[in-house]
């Protein structure tokens, strides 16, 4: 069936100027022309009223986690915790997050509902999927002890268990090699917990079949190491420096900052959201204070980052992701992306993480659409992200929210 | 909010006639009003024109298994995202409102039931069993559901689990079943007396109900004295096993299914279709065939001597289950009307929870079914499905998609 959109403001992720009074004409689940003036026929039309129209928006760093790292998470059974993951993944949609890449829950529940979603059995975003994130013993543990992580010691032990993902059907390899901001003790950030040859293992299989690898790593070295590597994407990266930002710029690697981790606590919270989002989602006082402390070095490293010219992307790590999507998309743009910017890494570099650059994170003729509608221009401010109108996920309309809902 | 269901003809589960041209009002949830004719619709209510169609309580279905597809690779998270799907098809696309699960694994049926309470997800109501417990060489045991127990604290602490994950009744396999390998017959049962009595003690002492599996006059005598509060099966019985029944006010589910869905047996373009995608195996079918007229004089007989009834199908997937049980029951001589009753007042009741569902009613829940044409003509008029409610909510609206409506 074709669905053509029209009456739009086209930022299509490609150029910064928005696209004034253009159509996107769909076909089936794909994007077959852009343009503006006379629009084509089509078997059904919108007419959007002068919305604006983007790309799809992601969150390449989540963990389908109900709120913010808690300390301790209530105890719940594997499928307790599967049903409460589909549904945050779900409401992700609803709020205009048509993809996510998930890097590390429990028994490949990411994979299940991956499954459920392409297959339309539920509606639900697009995963990209890493199943379990991959530590040592006495690795990086934001659960306080209570080993929710599957933890690999050793080169051999570390191949079997990327081999063991790659068997779950996997898209990509989550490593944690060094400790977090949502840790305590052994758990800094400064050491680099993989030992090099575990680290080279693990990263030698996953590219040898094939699979891109995100490696959680906070210090400089542990970056270094981590793209010496071979390493897609680096997420987090609080400590970086000089040599470590220009080498990933130079190796081409990713980089997700998570914002969200160190920025969003109550004594920084700067937007409505933001405050409402910290009163509701309480972090607990020594990983309040951690990212205070952290943050400014978080800063620096963004900055370093961007100057260096690192490729960029949206990742939250922080939950809800229909809520900590969008934070994490303002939070970047308020530190230097620009709206523009921010959108970009939320949708076409985001899209390239996940390598489904050729099919998604764009608004052009070719591509699958996933796309999303906004009452007012998010160019000017990116909170008009929030004014959603509808949500359109591989061609189909998932979410009109264009007239109140009916009584 | 309120809303009012106008021009239904409504079927209400307690009196003999049809309330035609009825309007029910539902607000927060509840049955407020039932109304003949049309009654005064409040200020801001949402009122949805049945235009004439059928209105019922929510079916249920009280030997539910969930399991669908059966992927012997599938991982747990996967099972539990299947198991979802098939309570949700089983709500949205035919109207099973509630279920009483009768064996699942790792505990699926109760994470369900809290995502369905907490309102996460849109699935049946589920009153939830757990594993299905049974002995080391007894029945079930290639589904996955079974979990075997071996002498009297064996199958003390597996209840003790069981109850500590959040059950809502206690599932235990008295005897063999129409599905197993040789050695697993439904005239044989399992459990020696030590073990019986250990697990009826430790239920009746923490007020647990037991669903007990009984599908020979010894087994179903054995659950009917040491208290079951419903037999399951019943392929095989005696008139001292419905005598048992009567005195002790206890539940026959006769699940008409096992034995009665085979080839030869179809006799509906649905069973034929059911029948054809559940691809039984040779020995099974003759198996049930075999069981198939024993079971069928037991079910007439327990129907017409008065033995409290209610309708589950120990059929997959959920969507096919309730409406195909309810034909079969027709079909072996109830009238519509009875396998109504036991899909939905009857049903309700052996859940204990007949004072809040079964039946449409000011005070009770809302969960309802629409249906285009008259289930009391022809039962198979259950599947011209328009509307389901739930809690009050709409949950499925079919209307659009039904032809002539």
């Amino acid at each position: 069936m074709s669905l053509l959109f029209t009456g739009v403001h086209l930022v299509d992720a490609t150029r910064p100027e928005p696209r004034r009074d253009a159509w996107v004409l769909v076909d089936d689940a794909v994007i077959r022309e852009v343009g503006h003036g006379a629009p084509p026929r089509a078997e059904r039309a919108l007419d959007l009223g002068g919305a604006w129209l983007l790309p799809g928006l992601w969150d390449v760093h989540t963990h389908l986690r109900s709120t913010t790292w808690t300390g301790r998470d209530p105890v719940r059974t594997l499928p307790e915790t599967v049903l409460e993951q589909g549904r945050n993944a779900m409401d992700a949609l609803e709020a205009g997050v048509t993809s996510l890449r998930v890097v590390g829950v429990g028994g490949w529940a990411d994979v299940a509902w991956r499954e459920s979603f392409a297959a339309g059995r539920f509606v639900g975003p697009r995963l990209f999927c890493c199943g379990d994130a991959l530590r040592t013993t006495a690795g990086h543990d934001p659960f306080g002890g209570a080993r929710q992580m599957v933890a690999v010691d050793g080169a051999d032990a570390l191949v079997r268990a990327v081999r063991e993902q790659i068997l779950h059907g996997v898209d990509q390899i989550k490593l944690i090699t060094t400790g977090g901001i949502m840790g305590a003790g052994h758990d800094v950030m400064s050491a680099v917990m993989f030992l090099r040859e575990e680290l080279t293992a693990a990263i030698r299989i996953a590219r040898q079949r094939g699979l891109p690898v995100a490696v959680h790593a906070t210090a400089a070295e542990a970056v270094k190491w981590a793209v010496e590597a071979g390493a897609h994407s680096i997420e987090h990266g609080y400590l970086l420096d000089e040599e470590a930002a220009q080498l990933m710029s130079r190796r081409g690697v990713y980089y997700v900052p998570t914002l969200a981790l160190s920025h969003l606590t109550r004594d920084q919270a700067r937007t409505p959201d933001e405050r409402a989002y910290c009163a509701e989602h309480v972090l607990p006082d020594g990983f309040r204070a951690r990212a205070n402390r952290f943050a400014p070095d978080h800063d620096a490293s963004f900055h370093l980052a961007r100057e260096a010219g690192v490729k960029i992307a949206s990742g939250s790590d922080q939950g809800p992701p229909r809520e900590a999507a969008l934070l994490e998309i303002e939070l970047l743009a308020r530190s230097g992306l620009g709206a523009h910017g921010a959108i970009v890494a939320a949708t076409r570099t985001a899209a390239e993480v996940c390598r489904a650059a050729d099919r998604l994170g764009t608004v052009e003729a070719g591509k699958l659409a996933d796309l999303v509608a906004v009452t007012a221009n998010p160019l000017e401010d990116i909170a008009n992200l929030r004014k959603l109108a509808l949500v359109v996920k591989n061609g189909a309309v998932v979410v009109d929210r264009r007239r109140a809902p009916s009584p | 909010m309120i809303t009012v269901l106008a021009n239904a003809n409504v079927i209400d589960g307690v009196r003999a006639d049809v309330l035609r041209g009825a309007s029910v009002t539902i607000d927060d949830g509840r049955i407020a009003l039932v109304a003949p004719g049309g009654n005064q619709v409040p200020s801001g209510a949402r009122v949805i024109d049945l235009r004439g169609a059928y209105l019922l309580p929510g079916l249920w279905d009280v030997h539910v298994h969930l399991e669908w597809p059966r992927v012997p690779s599938a991982t747990l998270a996967e099972l539990t995202v299947q198991y979802a799907e098939n309570a949700s098809r089983g709500l949205v696309e035919s109207g099973v409102t509630s279920i009483r699960t009768a064996g699942v694994p790792h505990f699926i049926d109760v994470a369900l039931k809290r995502a369905g309470e907490s309102g996460r997800l849109t699935v049946p109501r589920i009153f939830a069993g757990g594993w299905f417990l049974t002995t080391t060489a007894g029945h079930a045991l290639g589904t996955g559901f079974a979990k075997t127990c071996d002498g009297p604290m064996g199958f003390v602490r597996a209840i003790r689990e069981q109850m500590e994950a959040g059950v809502d009744h206690i599932k235990l396999n008295l005897s063999g079943g129409v599905f197993g390998p040789s050695w697993d017959r439904h005239w044989h049962s399992f459990l020696l007396t030590e073990e019986l009595e250990a697990a009826f003690t430790i239920c009746r002492q923490r007020g647990y109900r037991v669903m007990a599996h009984a599908t020979n006059p010894e087994a179903v005598k054995a659950a009917l004295r040491l208290g079951a509060h419903s037999v399951e099966h019943g392929y095989i019985m005696d008139d001292d096993c419905l005598a048992l029944f009567r005195e002790r006010q206890a539940w026959y589910v006769p699940t008409l299914g096992i034995t009665h869905l085979t080839p030869a047996q179809a006799s509906t373009e649905w069973e034929a279709r059911w029948v054809e995608r559940r691809g039984l195996t040779a020995d099974i079918i003759e198996r049930a065939e075999d069981a198939a007229p024993e079971h069928r004089a037991w079910f007439q007989k327990a129907l017409a001597s008065g033995v409290k009834m209610a309708l589950g199908s120990d059929l997959r997937p959920l969507r096919d289950s309730a409406n195909l049980e309810m034909e079969l029951w027709v079909k072996d001589g109830a009238t519509p009307r009875q396998a109504i009753a036991a899909a939905t007042r009857h049903a309700a009741d052996l859940c204990g929870a007949g004072d809040l569902l079964g039946t449409i009613e000011a005070g009770k829940i809302a969960d309802l079914i629409a249906v285009r044409d008259n289930p009391l003509e022809d039962i198979h008029h259950l599947r011209s499905l328009l509307l389901v409610v739930k809690d009050g909510r709409v949950v499925a609206d079919h209307r659009a998609a039904a032809p002539g409506s």
